[in-house]
């Protein structure tokens, strides 16, 4: 028994192509191709296919979206989004909207079969070949950011020093050292010390504190 | 006829006619003047009538343009025929209705029109003259015809030539115009429309004024936030913010306000000055001096710089246009490129794995994984050309947001690491600027990530509004053969040029390039700045935070 798939992507070449490919894989069988989004949904009410490729850009509007819609239909239904868009937040709009996997354009025909075979069998799961380089993106820290300096002067404050200490310890002028406090205050809104030091702890910029009140 | 109806409008068609109608009246009625005779004037009365009948049925739309052209050309030419034998002159006359028949029918109706002239004229006067005669009138008669052909021509050439749009369209033809003339002082005063140059003008006339030490001149954005514009060099008077109570006196009251700062170390009275542009404020010059300012000169330096002002406020509105309709403009572009190369030769793609899959040749598919690989790579720029484009500074995000955001989707894929630092004052630059620092930087990390083979990346980025300062750095081969003429590069160089930045591309110590790009717009007024308020309000400024510190 092959699995269904639906082919919704308004460019007749993209269709043909990636049609062709299922067609190489026995276990496949394209039952149907729409080059909009009503057709396609149309056709997903009419012929319940177990896999849906998408494409993210469409005529009639936005395939994310109409991921979203079948997703709430259909819990069990494989959902592949292609894309021709780069970056991560097409990937997390994709995951969040309830894809199965996401192939971008570039990728080779069989990566889109593959990702279809994935979404037949857990279509519930998620799968994207950037997903691990898109996570550590997210991961990435991006409150403010300090400069080096102004890092070593955080990290000073912290451990309770004044500002003439920092002044010594960096070996710079009393009034440069105020300087970068005051630029710290300011990149992390705080008004003074405390607040400064509980938001350098919110943002990872400081991990470890030794209160002298 | 052509096909596509190029006619005049009616009501212009219809003045045009009565105009004709008047000279020829007018004409006849100097010539009947000139032989004072009764059946003259009684002639020039019938035309006359006969002019404002024919006005009158056009105006109230009694008949067709047309027919009422043709009647008028039949009715004239049995005045003018029966008053022919004694008074040659109100021939004159006939010139009128052939122009008449002209601009409501063409080339026709002046045929017509010239046609029944001569016909009706022929049978009023012809019979009763004998052959001689008849020659001899002909002989007068032809110039007058031939005159009256030529003006129906000229009536249905002006016909086809005047095309007037219906009225609805008027507002589209002020707006073309006054675009057109926005497109010649653009192009003819593009240093004109510089933001930055009138504020500077601004602070010349400032220190003229008033003789101040520092200054700086704020504008409104949109939100309603001050920004520093420009300022004197080694002042730090950009530190003033929108919290500041000169300043807000100021932008409540729309009026000049004073206030005496930095009290213990050195008496030091700031000035803020409204920019207005009719009602409206546009921003505010804020001044530091070693005295006071009387009203009266500050008044006068208010009203002397009403012209700077509207000038400053005609460039940021045009500034914020352009800005506007580029993005725009890339807006379409990224969609385009999205809906036609990029998806053709992605399908290519899709092509060329049906070859591998179909190939048994171990060759050929070798070559042909080598083509797919091309391919996919070709499709990956193109994704990243629709993300460059797409990528805009958003105004509630921050500059720092938009370079990040960039800098990591871009830096990372491209197998370097990138190190990036961001500097910034919670003050922002204007949007327009930094819309312009964005795109450099994605040129310069484009280049980087294209040609260096570099595996480092580092990007640098500080703000102190009006000044900032990036720097793109790699560690990959280098310059090598000068690019200075590459597109790429220029394109970078015209950026930098419009926000009045200086761009400098150099080799890196150690290998790799860097581009580094200034953005310092200082006035450069005066050679020998007193520094002393600008350190005393600095040092102002850090006791605030100590004091707040030790609490």
């Amino acid at each position: 028994m092959s699995t269904s798939v639906l082919l919704i992507d308004d460019h007749d070449l993209i269709r043909q192509g990636l049609s062709r490919a299922f067609e190489r894989s026995p276990d496949f069988n394209v039952v149907g191709q729409a080059g909009t989004l009503a057709e396609g949904e149309r056709m997903v009410h009419g012929m319940a296919p177990e896999v849906v490729v998408i494409d993210v850009r469409l005529p009639d509007g936005s395939g994310l979206d109409a991921t979203r819609r079948l997703r709430d239909r259909n819990a069990d239904m494989g959902i592949v989004v292609l894309t021709m868009y780069a970056g991560d937040d097409q990937l997390f709009a994709a995951l969040e909207a309830g894809a199965s996997a996401f192939v971008p354009k570039d990728a080779p025909s069989e990566d889109v079969v593959a990702a279809a075979r994935h979404a037949a069998v857990s279509p519930r799961s998620f799968t994207a070949a950037d997903l691990a380089d898109a996570m550590r993106r997210r991961m990435q820290p991006s409150g403010p950011q300090l400069s080096p300096r102004e890092k070593e002067v955080l990290n000073l404050l912290a451990e309770g020093l004044g500002v003439s200490a920092i002044a010594r310890r960096l070996f710079i002028s009393e009034s440069t050292a105020k300087t970068h406090i005051s630029k710290i205050y300011d990149k992390l809104g705080a008004g003074n010390r405390a607040q400064a030091i509980m938001s350098a702890i919110r943002a990872g910029l400081i991990r470890e504190v030794s209160i002298t009140a | 006829m052509s096909a596509v109806p190029l006619h005049m409008s009616t009501r212009h068609c219809a003045r045009l006619a009565t105009g004709a109608r008047v000279f020829g009246v007018s004409a006849v009625a100097v010539l009947a003047l000139v032989e004072r005779d009764l059946p003259g004037v009684l002639a020039v009365a019938m035309l006359a009538g006969l002019a404002v009948l024919a006005t009158l049925a056009t105006r109230r739309a009694l008949l067709g343009g047309t027919l009422i052209a043709l009647s008028e050309a039949g009715l004239a030419a049995v005045i003018v025929g029966s008053h022919l034998g004694d008074l040659p002159f109100v021939m004159l006359y006939l010139v009128v209705p052939p122009f008449v028949a002209g601009l409501h029918a063409g080339v026709v109706g002046t045929a017509i029109s010239c046609l029944l002239e001569i016909i009706v004229v022929y049978l009023l006067t012809a019979p009763a003259l004998s052959l001689d005669a008849l020659s001899e009138r002909l002989e007068v008669a032809a110039p007058w015809v031939l005159t009256s052909v030529g003006s129906g021509v000229l009536g249905a050439w002006l016909r086809q030539l005047d095309h007037v749009p219906p009225r609805d369209s008027d507002a589209y033809h002020s707006a073309r115009r006054l675009l057109g003339e926005l497109r010649t002082v653009a192009r003819s005063l593009s240093a004109g429309l510089d933001p930055v140059g009138i504020a500077q003008q601004i602070l010349v006339r400032t220190r003229e004024a008033i003789g101040d030490e520092a200054a700086v001149v704020l504008v409104r954005t949109e939100g309603g936030i001050l920004v520093p514009l420009t300022q004197d060099e080694g002042g730090r008077l950009s530190e003033v913010g929108n919290d500041d109570p000169v300043v807000m006196e100021c932008w409540t009251t729309e009026a000049p306000a004073q206030e005496i700062v930095g009290e213990p170390l050195g008496r030091r009275v700031r000035v803020a000055l409204p920019l207005q542009v009719g009602v409206r404020m546009i921003g505010i010059v804020v001044a530091e001096c070693g005295r006071g300012v009387s009203a009266a000169q500050l008044q006068i330096l208010h009203s002397s710089l009403s012209e700077h002002t509207l000038r400053l406020d005609t460039a940021l509105v045009f500034d914020e246009v352009r800005t506007l309709a580029t993005a725009d403009e890339r807006r379409r572009l990224a969609r385009e490129i999205h809906d036609g190369i990029a998806q053709e030769v992605a399908s290519i793609g899709y092509a060329v794995d049906e070859m591998i899959a179909d190939s048994d040749s171990r060759e050929q598919r070798d070559s042909l994984r080598a083509l797919r690989n091309e391919l996919t790579r070709l499709v990956s720029e193109l994704r990243l050309s629709i993300f460059d484009l797409r990528s805009e500074v958003s105004q509630s995000a921050g500059f720092g947001a938009a370079l990040t955001d960039y800098v990591r989707q871009v830096g990372t894929r491209s197998g370097m690491s990138v190190h990036l630092s961001l500097n910034e004052t919670p003050q922002r630059l204007r949007v327009e600027v930094e819309t312009e620092i964005l795109r450099i930087a994605q040129e310069a990390i484009t280049n980087a990530r294209r040609h260096s083979g570099a595996s480092n990346l580092w990007v640098t980025f500080a703000a102190d509004p009006p000044h900032a300062t990036l720097s793109i750095a790699d560690d990959g081969h280098g310059l090598g053969t000068p690019r200075s003429d590459s597109y790429g590069l220029r394109i970078m160089r015209e950026r930098a040029e419009r926000i009045g930045a200086s761009l400098e591309i150099r080799s890196r110590e150690g290998g790799g390039a860097q581009v580094s790009l200034t953005l310092a717009p200082d006035t450069s007024r005066s050679p020998a700045r007193n520094l002393g308020a600008v350190a005393a309000l600095r040092k102002d400024r850090e006791d605030v935070h100590l004091g707040l510190a030790h609490r």
